[in-house]
């Protein structure tokens, strides 16, 4: 695909190869962690859309996307912050392509040369998740609820996000502040990544 | 609570981007306490990182370099496999070439590099590689038409 011209980072702006490496080493602990984490996130959002891909093949990516070129590291923006949007944009370009290219299989009837009918089996592309999909995650929204049986806000929340509903909205809806919300969130993510430390990949 | 109808798969997506969000404006300090409450090293976590990114970088550049090199093969053979109108002798064959860079100096930074900086110094194996090259480039067609024109 052509980038337009318009929205590529000029020469003049775009980091070389040399200056990529030297951020690579120039990334704190905080932010190396930060990346991980988010990584870490965004493919468990994909969920069979990552198609096996871990953190460390997205976070990989990034970078690799940046060396050849395809991406460009716009050198006023730190390195972390740049990260974290290729990967956001990758993780997207990942599920668009996973669902484009996900078939179901349906039967037709055919008629035969010697004039049988026959029952064959077409791909077609699919527009809906299968059914083992849909139960996988069906199953693991559960696990995630009942990690906070005892934690009626976060249930709250997660009700909220399920619906679509944005940060603000579930703030409105539920009659608290930012930062009763964010306090939330933060809780949310360390029962979720303790949860998932303790049993291995998965929730 | 406002119930929207969504797949499963899209309702976890929107719970783990909101996570994934809440991490990238995490500050510093949640971070690192985070890592430490899971029972890990930060330093060693966060080095491990590092060098995910590190082997992504050494991994482009050594593919960069075996294609180079995969296409400098492919090329050598290429030429070795193909038939090259040159002078039949070695002497013949250099005195060819430095009739070439006599009229062309423009191609003699290019045979006589920083390692052969004298036309004697090249071996007749590199006097038949290079007309050989010119040849690939046309170079050596063109010296033929302009010597033909002038007899």
């Amino acid at each position: 695909m052509e980038k337009k011209l318009s929205r590529r980072v000029p020469d003049e702006k775009a980091a070389s190869q040399d200056e990529i490496q030297a951020a690579i080493n120039s990334l704190t602990s905080a932010e190396l962690l930060r990346l991980k984490g988010f990584a870490h996130f965004k493919i468990r959002g994909l969920r069979q859309a990552s198609q096996g891909r871990d953190w460390e093949d997205l976070l990989q990516e990034a970078c690799t996307a940046t060396l050849s070129g395809d991406r460009r590291w716009n050198k006023s923006v730190s390195f972390e912050r740049y990260l974290i949007d290729a990967m956001r944009s990758i993780s997207y370009a990942w599920r668009k392509k996973f669902e484009r290219d996900e078939v179901s299989f349906v039967p037709e009837m055919r008629q035969t040369a010697g004039g049988e009918e026959q029952s064959i089996l077409l791909s077609i592309p699919s527009t809906v998740p299968g059914v083992e999909r849909v139960s996988i995650s069906k199953q693991e929204l559960e696990s995630i609820e009942q990690l906070f049986n005892k934690d009626p806000l976060v249930l709250e929340i997660i009700g909220g996000l399920r619906s679509e509903m944005t940060g603000p909205e579930i703030q409105e809806a539920l009659g608290i502040t930012q930062t009763d919300y964010e306090t939330a969130l933060r809780r949310m993510r360390r029962t979720i990544q303790a949860a998932a430390s303790k049993n291995g990949s998965g929730i | 609570m406002p119930q929207k109808p969504q797949s499963y798969e899209e309702e976890l997506a929107a719970i783990m981007n909101t996570l994934a969000e809440t991490v990238a404006e995490a500050s510093d300090e949640d971070i690192l306490s985070e890592i430490q409450e899971e029972g890990e090293n930060p330093t060693e976590a966060a080095e491990h990182v590092r060098n995910v990114l590190l082997n992504a970088t050494r991994t482009y550049r050594q593919r960069r370099l075996w294609e180079a090199q995969r296409q400098y093969e492919t090329h050598i053979s290429t030429m070795k496999q193909k038939t090259y109108n040159l002078p039949a002798t070695a002497v013949e064959q250099r005195k060819l070439l430095d009739s070439i860079l006599s009229r062309q100096p423009a191609l003699r930074p290019a045979v006589l590099t920083a390692q052969f900086r004298d036309f004697e110094t090249l071996s007749d194996a590199d006097v038949e590689s290079y007309l050989k090259q010119l040849q690939e480039l046309g170079v050596l067609d063109e010296f033929s038409e302009c010597e033909d024109e002038k007899k």
